[in-house]
């Protein structure tokens, strides 16, 4: 009585690779890449304006960072990495190293104009 | 320690200006070199097929066995024969690769990495060459972070005070944080192919690649073909239709009854 009528028990098959649309998986990375550059001049100004120093400058560029994969993850995406990105790094840290020099370069801009210029 | 803010207008925008200009101008020029790659028949035949065998790798699941089965059949035997190969003529010498000078599509290949790099290269020298004639012999900013002893001669050349800090650098190192720093702004400015990216192909080139190799991928093919052919007999083949229908019940099963089994 107890396992008579029950439903045959299922053979899950491991489904293949989920296939992503190639050009889309560019498009969404070209997206990224765009953002993360203006991202970085903006944070690059920010950290200069607020004189920033040093390894304070870095960990700024790389906390804020992080938080902008995580606005691009609930803004951008609405949560669901899986479906926008193959890998889960994706929207979280892609294209931060990348732009590193970019943010560096406006820091330096910003600071110096800023701080060490005589008015 | 302040700075004449003319140094600031005179120096330290130019140059930023005078960059971001030269990198359009160069984006436009190398646009205007670009030939589009010219490609036979047989070569596009050749590299299709190997996608094709790719494609067929890795979405093997979404096809029934018998299908799948048709087409490992079919690629296999082609690659066996060498059906695709661009000059079937050269498998069969075996030992004697190509000559990628005597190609007449590496030749071309080779003239475009050239005319490339020659844009890339020529508008830098220049543009070093006028910072180090003008702008020498003066801090022209601080950095924000400091830097180790090493870096001082490099950084504040023509600048001879012992004792100053790293971080105070000439001209040059604006430069340098220019050419590095200003390749994500053109990005943004002249789009995703623009010029900076071959930086990235001269890096290519470097590490041997056969994208980057020109002559180097069409030796190879013929042995890329057999390497496809046995990663295909490797395949062993699992549907994802696979007993859909029960499957399918089940999940129905389970959605009625309110994500409960019941067995009476």
């Amino acid at each position: 009585m107890a396992t008579s009528n029950a439903p045959p028990s299922p053979t899950y098959v491991a489904l293949s690779t989920p296939a992503y649309h190639e050009p889309a998986v560019r498009h969404n990375a070209q997206v990224i890449s765009q953002l993360r550059s203006s991202v970085a001049a903006v944070l690059g100004i920010a950290a200069g304006i607020l004189n920033l120093t040093g390894f304070a400058g870095f960990a700024f560029y790389l906390v804020a960072s992080v938080l902008v994969g995580g606005l691009i993850l609930a803004l951008m995406a609405g949560g669901k990495a899986d479906v926008y990105f193959t890998d889960w790094s994706g929207p979280w840290i892609g294209d931060v190293g990348g732009n590193a020099l970019s943010f560096v370069l406006f820091w330096t801009l910003a600071y110096s104009v800023v701080h060490i210029y005589d008015l | 320690m302040f700075l004449d803010p003319a140094i600031r207008d005179w120096v330290l925008f130019p140059i930023m200006i005078v960059m971001v200009l030269v990198g359009v101008v160069r984006h436009y020029i190398q646009q205007m070199l670009n030939s589009p790659p010219k490609t036979n028949v047989k070569a596009v035949r050749e590299m299709q097929a190997l996608q094709r065998a790719a494609r067929l790798r890795t979405c093997y699941g979404q096809i029934s066995p018998a299908s799948f089965e048709l087409r490992r059949t079919k690629l296999s035997e082609a690659f066996t024969e060498g059906k695709y190969l661009k000059n079937p003529a050269s498998r069969e010498q075996g030992a004697a690769p190509p000559n990628p000078m005597t190609d007449p599509q590496g030749m071309e290949q080779m003239m475009d990495m050239m005319k490339k790099n020659m844009a890339m290269f020529i508008p830098q020298t220049l543009i070093m060459s006028w910072i180090t004639f003008f702008f020498s012999g003066f801090v022209a900013l601080k950095l924000p972070f400091p830097l180790t002893l090493r870096f001082k001669a490099m950084l504040q050349r023509g600048i001879e005070t012992a004792d100053m800090d790293v971080s105070w650098v000439s001209s040059l190192s604006w430069y340098f944080l220019n050419l590095f720093g200003l390749r994500g702004i053109f990005t943004l400015i002249l789009g995703e192919e623009n010029g900076e990216r071959s930086v990235d192909d001269i890096k290519a080139m470097q590490t041997f690649s056969p994208a980057g190799q020109p002559g180097a991928a069409q030796q190879d093919l013929s042995k890329m073909f057999e390497g496809e052919k046995e990663l295909l007999q490797l395949i062993e083949h699992s549907w994802d239709m696979r007993d859909i229908e029960e499957r399918t019940l089940h999940k129905w099963v389970l959605q009625s009854q309110g994500g409960r089994l019941k067995t009476e």
